[in-house]
Protein backbone atom coordinates (compact mmCIF):
# COMPACT_ATOMS: atom_id res chain seq x y z
CA UNK A 1 0.00 0.00 0.00
CA UNK A 2 1.49 3.18 -1.18
CA UNK A 3 1.12 6.61 0.68
CA UNK A 4 -1.40 7.95 -1.37
CA UNK A 5 -3.58 4.61 -0.52
CA UNK A 6 -2.68 4.96 3.07
CA UNK A 7 -4.25 8.05 3.27
CA UNK A 8 -6.78 7.60 0.71
CA UNK A 9 -7.89 4.89 3.99
CA UNK A 10 -6.94 6.44 7.21
CA UNK A 11 -8.92 6.15 9.61
CA UNK A 12 -10.08 10.05 10.65
CA UNK A 13 -9.40 9.17 14.60
CA UNK A 14 -6.02 10.37 13.46
CA UNK A 15 -7.71 13.83 12.60
CA UNK A 16 -9.36 13.86 15.84
CA UNK A 17 -6.60 13.23 17.55
CA UNK A 18 -4.44 15.47 15.42
CA UNK A 19 -7.20 18.22 16.46
CA UNK A 20 -7.24 17.82 19.67
CA UNK A 21 -3.54 18.02 20.02
CA UNK A 22 -3.58 21.25 18.32
CA UNK A 23 -6.59 22.22 20.50
CA UNK A 24 -4.04 21.64 23.83
CA UNK A 25 -0.52 22.58 22.41
CA UNK A 26 -1.54 26.58 21.92
CA UNK A 27 -2.85 26.33 25.64
CA UNK A 28 0.33 24.59 27.12
CA UNK A 29 2.63 27.19 24.93
CA UNK A 30 0.94 29.99 23.99
CA UNK A 31 2.20 31.60 21.18
CA UNK A 32 0.26 35.21 21.18
CA UNK A 33 -0.12 35.45 17.32
CA UNK A 34 -0.82 38.94 16.06
CA UNK A 35 -4.60 39.52 14.50
CA UNK A 36 -6.43 42.42 12.80
CA UNK A 37 -8.97 44.52 14.50
CA UNK A 38 -12.56 44.24 13.09
CA UNK A 39 -14.11 47.28 12.03
CA UNK A 40 -17.65 45.94 13.40
CA UNK A 41 -16.62 44.98 17.09
CA UNK A 42 -14.61 48.82 17.01
CA UNK A 43 -18.00 50.44 16.24
CA UNK A 44 -20.05 48.85 19.28
CA UNK A 45 -17.07 49.99 21.32
CA UNK A 46 -17.22 53.88 19.67
CA UNK A 47 -21.13 53.32 20.23
CA UNK A 48 -20.88 52.81 23.95
CA UNK A 49 -18.59 55.35 24.28
CA UNK A 50 -21.04 57.94 22.80
CA UNK A 51 -23.41 56.77 25.63
CA UNK A 52 -23.61 59.64 28.39
CA UNK A 53 -22.79 58.04 31.66
CA UNK A 54 -26.12 57.43 34.14
CA UNK A 55 -28.13 56.88 31.14
CA UNK A 56 -29.43 52.70 30.97
CA UNK A 57 -29.14 50.63 28.71
CA UNK A 58 -30.95 47.03 28.18
CA UNK A 59 -29.12 43.81 27.55
CA UNK A 60 -30.87 40.91 25.82
CA UNK A 61 -28.65 37.65 26.90
CA UNK A 62 -30.20 35.12 25.03
CA UNK A 63 -27.77 32.06 25.02
CA UNK A 64 -26.81 29.18 27.10
CA UNK A 65 -23.98 27.17 28.24
CA UNK A 66 -23.34 25.09 24.80
CA UNK A 67 -22.23 28.87 22.77
CA UNK A 68 -20.24 30.26 25.86
CA UNK A 69 -16.92 29.38 24.69
CA UNK A 70 -17.89 32.31 22.16
CA UNK A 71 -19.88 34.85 23.81
CA UNK A 72 -19.91 34.17 27.36
CA UNK A 73 -16.34 36.63 27.05
CA UNK A 74 -18.23 38.64 25.12
CA UNK A 75 -20.52 39.52 27.90
CA UNK A 76 -17.75 39.71 30.74
CA UNK A 77 -16.02 42.47 28.23
CA UNK A 78 -19.50 44.73 27.78
CA UNK A 79 -20.53 44.77 31.69
CA UNK A 80 -17.08 45.92 32.05
CA UNK A 81 -17.46 48.90 29.38
CA UNK A 82 -20.37 49.70 30.77
CA UNK A 83 -19.19 50.00 34.34
CA UNK A 84 -16.54 51.88 33.25
CA UNK A 85 -18.32 54.05 31.33
CA UNK A 86 -20.89 54.04 34.49
CA UNK A 87 -23.95 53.21 32.62
CA UNK A 88 -27.05 51.33 34.24
CA UNK A 89 -27.36 47.74 33.02
CA UNK A 90 -30.60 46.25 32.84
CA UNK A 91 -30.74 42.64 32.36
CA UNK A 92 -33.11 39.86 30.46
CA UNK A 93 -33.35 36.77 28.86
CA UNK A 94 -34.97 34.77 26.36
CA UNK A 95 -33.05 31.74 26.86
CA UNK A 96 -33.47 29.84 30.18
CA UNK A 97 -30.25 29.19 31.16
CA UNK A 98 -29.21 32.43 30.36
CA UNK A 99 -29.76 34.21 33.79
CA UNK A 100 -26.92 32.08 35.71
CA UNK A 101 -24.47 33.27 32.95
CA UNK A 102 -25.20 36.80 33.36
CA UNK A 103 -24.91 36.46 37.44
CA UNK A 104 -21.51 34.37 36.83
CA UNK A 105 -20.03 37.31 33.89
CA UNK A 106 -21.24 40.54 36.13
CA UNK A 107 -20.13 39.13 39.60
CA UNK A 108 -16.41 38.11 37.79
CA UNK A 109 -16.30 41.75 36.33
CA UNK A 110 -17.15 43.05 40.26
CA UNK A 111 -13.83 41.60 41.39
CA UNK A 112 -11.99 42.60 38.49
CA UNK A 113 -11.24 40.88 35.08
CA UNK A 114 -8.05 40.23 33.02
CA UNK A 115 -5.85 42.52 35.04
CA UNK A 116 -8.30 45.46 35.04
CA UNK A 117 -9.52 46.58 38.65
CA UNK A 118 -12.94 45.46 39.82
CA UNK A 119 -16.39 46.94 40.69
CA UNK A 120 -17.12 46.18 44.09
CA UNK A 121 -18.71 49.62 44.45
CA UNK A 122 -21.27 48.90 41.84
CA UNK A 123 -24.88 47.43 43.30
CA UNK A 124 -27.31 45.41 42.51
CA UNK A 125 -31.01 47.12 41.86
CA UNK A 126 -29.06 50.62 41.43
CA UNK A 127 -26.81 49.99 39.06
CA UNK A 128 -27.35 46.82 37.46
CA UNK A 129 -30.61 44.75 37.63
CA UNK A 130 -30.71 41.11 35.91
CA UNK A 131 -34.50 41.08 35.23
CA UNK A 132 -34.13 36.70 34.19
CA UNK A 133 -36.24 34.37 31.79
CA UNK A 134 -39.46 34.92 30.47
CA UNK A 135 -41.38 32.40 27.87
CA UNK A 136 -42.81 34.05 25.13
CA UNK A 137 -40.46 34.73 22.07
CA UNK A 138 -41.45 37.36 20.05
CA UNK A 139 -44.39 38.22 22.32
CA UNK A 140 -42.10 39.23 25.42
CA UNK A 141 -40.13 41.14 23.07
CA UNK A 142 -43.36 43.15 21.87
CA UNK A 143 -44.29 43.47 24.97
CA UNK A 144 -41.54 44.54 26.61
CA UNK A 145 -41.07 47.26 24.35
CA UNK A 146 -44.26 49.05 25.41
CA UNK A 147 -44.47 48.31 29.16
CA UNK A 148 -41.77 46.35 30.89
CA UNK A 149 -43.89 45.24 33.81
CA UNK A 150 -46.46 43.59 31.68
CA UNK A 151 -43.86 41.33 31.22
CA UNK A 152 -41.41 41.13 34.71
CA UNK A 153 -43.85 41.71 37.90
CA UNK A 154 -40.17 40.73 39.68
CA UNK A 155 -36.57 39.86 38.98
CA UNK A 156 -34.37 36.82 39.26
CA UNK A 157 -34.06 37.64 43.05
CA UNK A 158 -38.42 38.01 43.35
CA UNK A 159 -38.28 41.32 44.20
CA UNK A 160 -41.09 43.63 42.38
CA UNK A 161 -39.36 45.76 40.14
CA UNK A 162 -40.45 49.37 41.73
CA UNK A 163 -38.41 48.99 44.66
CA UNK A 164 -35.21 49.13 42.68
CA UNK A 165 -33.65 52.33 42.30
CA UNK A 166 -32.72 51.65 38.65
CA UNK A 167 -36.19 50.78 37.06
CA UNK A 168 -37.47 54.38 38.16
CA UNK A 169 -38.91 55.90 35.23
CA UNK A 170 -38.02 52.68 32.90
CA UNK A 171 -41.15 51.60 31.48
CA UNK A 172 -40.40 50.57 28.00
CA UNK A 173 -37.72 50.90 25.32
CA UNK A 174 -38.16 54.40 24.52
CA UNK A 175 -36.62 54.61 27.96
CA UNK A 176 -33.02 52.99 27.32
CA UNK A 177 -30.16 54.42 25.22
CA UNK A 178 -29.24 51.72 23.60
CA UNK A 179 -30.41 48.15 23.85
CA UNK A 180 -27.47 45.17 23.24
CA UNK A 181 -28.45 41.33 22.31
CA UNK A 182 -26.03 38.77 23.14
CA UNK A 183 -27.47 36.16 20.98
CA UNK A 184 -26.63 32.31 19.95
CA UNK A 185 -29.85 31.56 17.59
CA UNK A 186 -33.50 31.65 18.12
CA UNK A 187 -35.28 34.16 19.50
CA UNK A 188 -32.15 36.28 19.03
CA UNK A 189 -30.99 39.26 17.04
CA UNK A 190 -33.47 38.73 14.22
CA UNK A 191 -36.73 39.09 16.27
CA UNK A 192 -34.92 42.08 18.11
CA UNK A 193 -34.82 43.81 14.95
CA UNK A 194 -37.95 42.93 13.77
CA UNK A 195 -39.47 44.09 16.56
CA UNK A 196 -37.85 46.53 18.34
CA UNK A 197 -34.94 48.35 16.44
CA UNK A 198 -37.70 48.71 12.98
CA UNK A 199 -40.52 50.12 15.18
CA UNK A 200 -38.95 52.44 17.87
CA UNK A 201 -35.51 53.09 15.66
CA UNK A 202 -33.49 52.39 18.64
CA UNK A 203 -29.68 52.19 18.69
CA UNK A 204 -29.04 48.65 18.78
CA UNK A 205 -25.94 46.56 18.66
CA UNK A 206 -25.11 42.77 19.43
CA UNK A 207 -23.01 39.85 19.40
CA UNK A 208 -23.82 36.17 17.98
CA UNK A 209 -21.87 33.20 17.18
CA UNK A 210 -19.80 32.51 14.54
CA UNK A 211 -22.37 30.13 12.70
CA UNK A 212 -24.96 33.12 12.72
CA UNK A 213 -22.72 35.80 11.63
CA UNK A 214 -23.44 35.97 7.87
CA UNK A 215 -27.05 36.68 8.79
CA UNK A 216 -26.92 39.67 10.78
CA UNK A 217 -24.50 41.04 9.07
CA UNK A 218 -27.12 42.93 6.51
CA UNK A 219 -28.43 44.92 9.54
CA UNK A 220 -25.02 45.81 10.33
CA UNK A 221 -24.64 47.27 7.00
CA UNK A 222 -28.10 48.79 6.94
CA UNK A 223 -27.41 50.58 9.68
CA UNK A 224 -29.83 48.67 11.83
CA UNK A 225 -27.14 47.44 14.33
CA UNK A 226 -24.72 50.48 15.23
CA UNK A 227 -22.26 47.23 15.71
CA UNK A 228 -21.91 43.57 15.48
CA UNK A 229 -19.70 41.00 16.98
CA UNK A 230 -19.06 37.41 15.62
CA UNK A 231 -17.89 34.35 17.52
CA UNK A 232 -14.91 33.99 19.67
CA UNK A 233 -12.64 36.53 17.48
CA UNK A 234 -15.21 39.32 18.16
CA UNK A 235 -15.38 38.69 21.47
CA UNK A 236 -11.32 38.93 21.23
CA UNK A 237 -11.34 41.81 19.19
CA UNK A 238 -13.94 43.60 22.35
CA UNK A 239 -11.34 42.06 24.73
CA UNK A 240 -8.22 43.88 22.96
CA UNK A 241 -10.23 46.95 22.42
CA UNK A 242 -10.79 47.33 26.41
CA UNK A 243 -7.01 46.36 27.32
CA UNK A 244 -8.71 43.17 28.85
CA UNK A 245 -6.46 40.32 28.73
CA UNK A 246 -9.35 37.58 28.60
CA UNK A 247 -10.89 34.20 28.13
CA UNK A 248 -11.21 35.27 24.00
CA UNK A 249 -7.97 36.31 23.62
CA UNK A 250 -6.37 33.12 24.94
CA UNK A 251 -8.59 31.13 22.91
CA UNK A 252 -7.46 33.29 19.42
CA UNK A 253 -4.04 30.90 19.13
CA UNK A 254 -6.14 28.05 19.30
CA UNK A 255 -8.82 28.71 17.05
CA UNK A 256 -5.20 29.89 14.28
CA UNK A 257 -3.80 26.42 15.17
CA UNK A 258 -6.65 24.62 14.71
CA UNK A 259 -7.75 26.47 11.32
CA UNK A 260 -4.53 26.12 9.87
CA UNK A 261 -4.74 22.12 10.47
CA UNK A 262 -8.36 22.32 8.77
CA UNK A 263 -6.79 24.01 6.00
CA UNK A 264 -4.15 21.17 5.74
CA UNK A 265 -6.28 18.41 5.85
CA UNK A 266 -8.76 20.26 3.08
CA UNK A 267 -5.89 20.47 0.63
CA UNK A 268 -4.63 17.49 1.51
CA UNK A 269 -7.86 15.61 0.98
CA UNK A 270 -8.20 17.24 -2.26
CA UNK A 271 -4.67 16.18 -3.30
CA UNK A 272 -5.21 12.76 -2.77
CA UNK A 273 -8.53 12.90 -4.62
CA UNK A 274 -7.10 14.27 -7.49
CA UNK A 275 -4.41 12.30 -7.58
CA UNK A 276 -6.74 8.91 -7.24
CA UNK A 277 -8.21 10.43 -10.11
CA UNK A 278 -6.07 10.37 -12.39
CA UNK A 279 -4.92 6.38 -12.07
CA UNK A 280 -6.31 4.41 -14.49
CA UNK B 1 -15.96 23.21 47.62
CA UNK B 2 -18.97 23.42 45.37
CA UNK B 3 -17.68 25.35 42.12
CA UNK B 4 -14.53 22.64 42.67
CA UNK B 5 -17.08 19.45 42.27
CA UNK B 6 -18.95 21.60 39.39
CA UNK B 7 -15.37 21.81 37.52
CA UNK B 8 -14.91 18.19 38.54
CA UNK B 9 -18.52 17.09 37.31
CA UNK B 10 -18.44 19.05 34.25
CA UNK B 11 -14.65 17.82 33.02
CA UNK B 12 -15.74 14.09 33.81
CA UNK B 13 -19.06 14.50 31.18
CA UNK B 14 -16.68 16.34 28.66
CA UNK B 15 -14.18 13.56 29.03
CA UNK B 16 -16.79 11.03 28.57
CA UNK B 17 -18.69 12.62 25.78
CA UNK B 18 -15.31 13.15 24.15
CA UNK B 19 -14.58 9.30 24.02
CA UNK B 20 -17.47 8.58 21.83
CA UNK B 21 -14.75 9.81 19.20
CA UNK B 22 -12.94 6.84 19.39
CA UNK B 23 -16.15 4.75 19.33
CA UNK B 24 -19.40 4.36 21.07
CA UNK B 25 -19.18 3.41 24.74
CA UNK B 26 -20.93 2.75 28.35
CA UNK B 27 -18.97 6.33 29.24
CA UNK B 28 -20.24 8.45 26.25
CA UNK B 29 -23.92 6.53 26.55
CA UNK B 30 -24.13 8.06 30.64
CA UNK B 31 -23.04 10.99 29.84
CA UNK B 32 -25.65 11.26 27.02
CA UNK B 33 -28.60 10.33 29.16
CA UNK B 34 -27.25 12.51 32.20
CA UNK B 35 -27.74 15.33 29.37
CA UNK B 36 -31.10 14.24 28.77
CA UNK B 37 -32.29 14.03 31.80
CA UNK B 38 -30.66 17.33 33.40
CA UNK B 39 -32.09 19.44 30.41
CA UNK B 40 -35.67 17.91 30.90
CA UNK B 41 -35.71 18.46 34.52
CA UNK B 42 -34.00 21.75 34.32
CA UNK B 43 -36.68 23.05 31.31
CA UNK B 44 -39.79 21.70 33.56
CA UNK B 45 -38.79 23.82 36.38
CA UNK B 46 -37.52 26.92 34.80
CA UNK B 47 -40.66 26.56 33.12
CA UNK B 48 -43.11 26.20 36.05
CA UNK B 49 -41.09 28.80 37.69
CA UNK B 50 -41.81 31.55 34.95
CA UNK B 51 -44.48 30.46 33.36
CA UNK B 52 -47.02 28.28 34.61
CA UNK B 53 -46.95 29.70 38.45
CA UNK B 54 -46.84 33.39 37.26
CA UNK B 55 -48.95 33.25 34.10
CA UNK B 56 -51.40 30.74 35.42
CA UNK B 57 -51.85 30.03 39.20
CA UNK B 58 -50.84 33.36 40.23
CA UNK B 59 -53.73 35.47 38.05
CA UNK B 60 -55.93 32.45 39.27
CA UNK B 61 -55.51 33.14 43.30
CA UNK B 62 -54.96 36.97 42.98
CA UNK B 63 -58.29 37.36 40.82
CA UNK B 64 -60.25 37.44 44.38
CA UNK B 65 -63.18 36.43 42.12
CA UNK B 66 -63.27 39.35 40.06
CA UNK B 67 -65.35 38.03 37.21
CA UNK B 68 -63.64 39.90 34.82
CA UNK B 69 -59.89 38.93 35.85
CA UNK B 70 -61.25 35.51 36.81
CA UNK B 71 -62.15 35.06 33.16
CA UNK B 72 -58.78 36.68 31.67
CA UNK B 73 -57.14 34.06 34.44
CA UNK B 74 -59.44 30.89 33.29
CA UNK B 75 -58.58 31.91 29.55
CA UNK B 76 -54.93 30.59 29.23
CA UNK B 77 -55.86 27.61 31.20
CA UNK B 78 -58.71 26.28 29.05
CA UNK B 79 -56.46 26.66 25.59
CA UNK B 80 -53.62 24.94 27.53
CA UNK B 81 -55.93 22.54 28.73
CA UNK B 82 -57.55 22.03 25.25
CA UNK B 83 -53.55 21.18 23.98
CA UNK B 84 -53.76 18.20 25.25
CA UNK B 85 -56.75 16.83 23.63
CA UNK B 86 -54.58 15.72 21.14
CA UNK B 87 -54.47 12.83 23.53
CA UNK B 88 -57.67 11.51 22.60
CA UNK B 89 -58.68 10.57 19.20
CA UNK B 90 -62.47 11.75 19.49
CA UNK B 91 -61.88 15.30 20.77
CA UNK B 92 -58.37 15.88 18.92
CA UNK B 93 -59.42 18.51 16.64
CA UNK B 94 -59.95 20.97 19.88
CA UNK B 95 -56.02 21.45 19.80
CA UNK B 96 -56.59 23.34 16.39
CA UNK B 97 -58.08 26.30 18.87
CA UNK B 98 -55.23 26.99 20.97
CA UNK B 99 -52.67 25.94 18.09
CA UNK B 100 -54.65 28.43 15.63
CA UNK B 101 -54.50 31.25 18.59
CA UNK B 102 -50.45 30.78 18.96
CA UNK B 103 -50.40 31.15 14.93
CA UNK B 104 -52.34 33.99 14.64
CA UNK B 105 -50.61 35.95 17.54
CA UNK B 106 -46.75 35.16 16.36
CA UNK B 107 -47.91 35.97 12.43
CA UNK B 108 -49.50 39.22 13.55
CA UNK B 109 -46.84 40.17 15.78
CA UNK B 110 -44.27 39.09 13.16
CA UNK B 111 -45.47 40.34 9.71
CA UNK B 112 -44.92 44.27 10.26
CA UNK B 113 -41.95 43.98 11.63
CA UNK B 114 -40.62 41.50 9.12
CA UNK B 115 -41.52 43.58 5.97
CA UNK B 116 -40.31 46.77 7.28
CA UNK B 117 -36.44 45.23 8.60
CA UNK B 118 -36.14 42.41 6.66
CA UNK B 119 -37.65 43.73 3.13
CA UNK B 120 -38.49 47.77 3.01
CA UNK B 121 -35.00 48.90 4.86
CA UNK B 122 -33.07 46.27 3.17
CA UNK B 123 -33.89 47.44 0.05
CA UNK B 124 -33.12 50.51 0.46
CA UNK B 125 -29.44 49.62 2.32
CA UNK B 126 -28.76 47.97 -2.03
CA UNK B 127 -29.58 51.27 -3.20
CA UNK B 128 -25.98 52.60 -3.18
CA UNK B 129 -24.40 55.45 -5.15
CA UNK B 130 -22.34 53.78 -7.81
CA UNK B 131 -20.20 56.77 -8.94
CA UNK B 132 -18.10 58.21 -6.65
CA UNK B 133 -19.11 61.88 -6.03
CA UNK B 134 -19.57 63.86 -2.78
CA UNK B 135 -19.34 61.73 -0.19
CA UNK B 136 -18.58 58.76 -1.52
CA UNK B 137 -15.23 57.33 -2.92
CA UNK B 138 -14.01 55.09 -5.82
CA UNK B 139 -13.20 52.34 -3.43
CA UNK B 140 -16.84 52.76 -2.29
CA UNK B 141 -18.10 53.08 -5.69
CA UNK B 142 -15.89 50.00 -6.48
CA UNK B 143 -17.84 47.94 -3.91
CA UNK B 144 -21.53 48.94 -4.45
CA UNK B 145 -20.89 47.60 -8.24
CA UNK B 146 -19.94 44.14 -6.83
CA UNK B 147 -22.74 44.61 -4.44
CA UNK B 148 -25.39 45.50 -6.88
CA UNK B 149 -24.17 42.93 -9.73
CA UNK B 150 -23.92 40.10 -7.14
CA UNK B 151 -27.86 41.16 -5.93
CA UNK B 152 -28.89 41.12 -9.58
CA UNK B 153 -27.15 37.92 -11.10
CA UNK B 154 -28.52 36.33 -7.41
CA UNK B 155 -31.64 37.37 -8.42
CA UNK B 156 -31.74 36.09 -11.88
CA UNK B 157 -30.41 32.75 -10.88
CA UNK B 158 -33.52 31.82 -8.77
CA UNK B 159 -35.47 33.27 -12.11
CA UNK B 160 -36.95 29.91 -13.08
CA UNK B 161 -39.68 31.51 -16.21
CA UNK B 162 -36.94 31.09 -18.86
CA UNK B 163 -34.59 28.64 -19.67
CA UNK B 164 -31.16 29.86 -17.84
CA UNK B 165 -29.24 30.41 -21.54
CA UNK B 166 -27.52 33.44 -23.49
CA UNK B 167 -27.81 36.40 -21.44
CA UNK B 168 -29.70 35.17 -18.65
CA UNK B 169 -27.56 31.88 -18.17
CA UNK B 170 -24.07 33.92 -17.83
CA UNK B 171 -26.20 35.97 -15.54
CA UNK B 172 -27.27 33.55 -13.63
CA UNK B 173 -24.05 31.39 -13.43
CA UNK B 174 -22.72 34.87 -11.70
CA UNK B 175 -24.60 34.91 -9.47
CA UNK B 176 -24.40 30.94 -8.96
CA UNK B 177 -20.37 31.85 -8.17
CA UNK B 178 -21.61 34.90 -6.03
CA UNK B 179 -23.99 32.28 -4.42
CA UNK B 180 -20.83 29.92 -3.57
CA UNK B 181 -18.83 32.46 -2.21
CA UNK B 182 -21.30 33.57 0.28
CA UNK B 183 -21.54 29.29 1.38
CA UNK B 184 -17.98 29.56 1.62
CA UNK B 185 -17.69 31.74 3.96
CA UNK B 186 -20.63 30.43 5.49
CA UNK B 187 -18.89 27.56 5.93
CA UNK B 188 -15.74 29.29 7.43
CA UNK B 189 -17.84 31.24 9.66
CA UNK B 190 -19.51 27.48 10.82
CA UNK B 191 -15.92 25.70 11.34
CA UNK B 192 -14.47 28.64 13.27
CA UNK B 193 -17.74 28.61 15.79
CA UNK B 194 -17.51 24.92 15.73
CA UNK B 195 -13.76 25.10 17.18
CA UNK B 196 -14.66 27.50 19.20
CA UNK B 197 -17.05 25.24 20.87
CA UNK B 198 -14.32 22.95 20.97
CA UNK B 199 -11.59 25.29 22.58
CA UNK B 200 -13.86 26.38 25.51
CA UNK B 201 -14.00 22.48 26.55
CA UNK B 202 -10.26 22.31 26.18
CA UNK B 203 -9.66 25.22 28.14
CA UNK B 204 -11.67 24.04 31.00
CA UNK B 205 -10.02 20.53 30.53
CA UNK B 206 -6.92 22.44 30.94
CA UNK B 207 -7.55 24.39 34.05
CA UNK B 208 -8.70 21.35 35.68
CA UNK B 209 -6.13 19.43 34.18
CA UNK B 210 -6.06 16.94 37.11
CA UNK B 211 -9.46 16.20 36.89
CA UNK B 212 -8.74 15.83 33.38
CA UNK B 213 -5.98 13.25 33.71
CA UNK B 214 -8.18 10.95 36.41
CA UNK B 215 -10.97 10.67 33.83
CA UNK B 216 -9.13 9.62 31.29
CA UNK B 217 -7.45 7.58 32.44
CA UNK B 218 -10.74 6.07 33.85
CA UNK B 219 -12.23 6.50 30.39
CA UNK B 220 -9.02 4.37 28.59
CA UNK B 221 -9.23 1.30 31.19
CA UNK B 222 -12.99 1.15 30.99
CA UNK B 223 -13.34 0.78 27.58
CA UNK B 224 -10.09 -1.55 27.22
CA UNK B 225 -11.77 -3.42 29.82
CA UNK B 226 -15.61 -3.37 28.72
CA UNK B 227 -14.19 -4.20 25.01
CA UNK B 228 -12.28 -6.87 26.31
CA UNK B 229 -15.48 -8.41 28.64
CA UNK B 230 -17.78 -7.81 25.53
CA UNK B 231 -18.17 -11.18 23.97
CA UNK B 232 -17.25 -11.32 20.26
CA UNK B 233 -20.07 -11.32 18.11
CA UNK B 234 -21.14 -14.91 16.96
CA UNK B 235 -19.99 -15.49 13.44
CA UNK B 236 -22.61 -15.22 10.70
CA UNK B 237 -23.54 -18.19 8.09
CA UNK B 238 -21.93 -16.30 4.98
CA UNK B 239 -18.80 -16.11 7.22
CA UNK B 240 -18.86 -19.61 8.44
CA UNK B 241 -18.89 -20.37 4.15
CA UNK B 242 -15.26 -21.47 2.84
Amino acid sequence: MNLRERLTHLDRRWLFLLMGLALLAPLLMPLKLPFAQDRMVQDIYDGIEKIPPGSTVLVSSDFDPASAPELYPFSVALYQHLFQRDIKVVVMSLWPAAPPLVTKAIDEVKKGVGGKPGFANKQYGTDYINLGFRPGEILVIKSVSDDIRSVYSADTQGGRLDSYPIMNGVNGMKDFAAMINVSAGYPGIKEWVQQVQSRYGVRMACATTAVAALDYIPYYKSGQLFGLSAGMKGSADYEKILGVDGKAISGLDTQNIGHLLIIFAIVLGNAVYFLGRRKP
Amino acid sequence: MMETMGAWVGVGLTVFILSFLYKDNPFYKLAEHIYLGVSAGYWLVVVFHTNILPELIMPLRESGGDPGKLAMALTPIALSLLMFATLFKKIAWLATIPIAFVIGAFAGAQIIGFASSDLIIQIQSSMQPLWASGQTTWREAINNWIGFAGLICCLLFFFFSREHKGALGAASRVGMYFLMISFGASFGYTVMGRISLAIGRAQELYDYHYATLVFTVLVVAGVFLTGRLRKPPAESAEMKQP
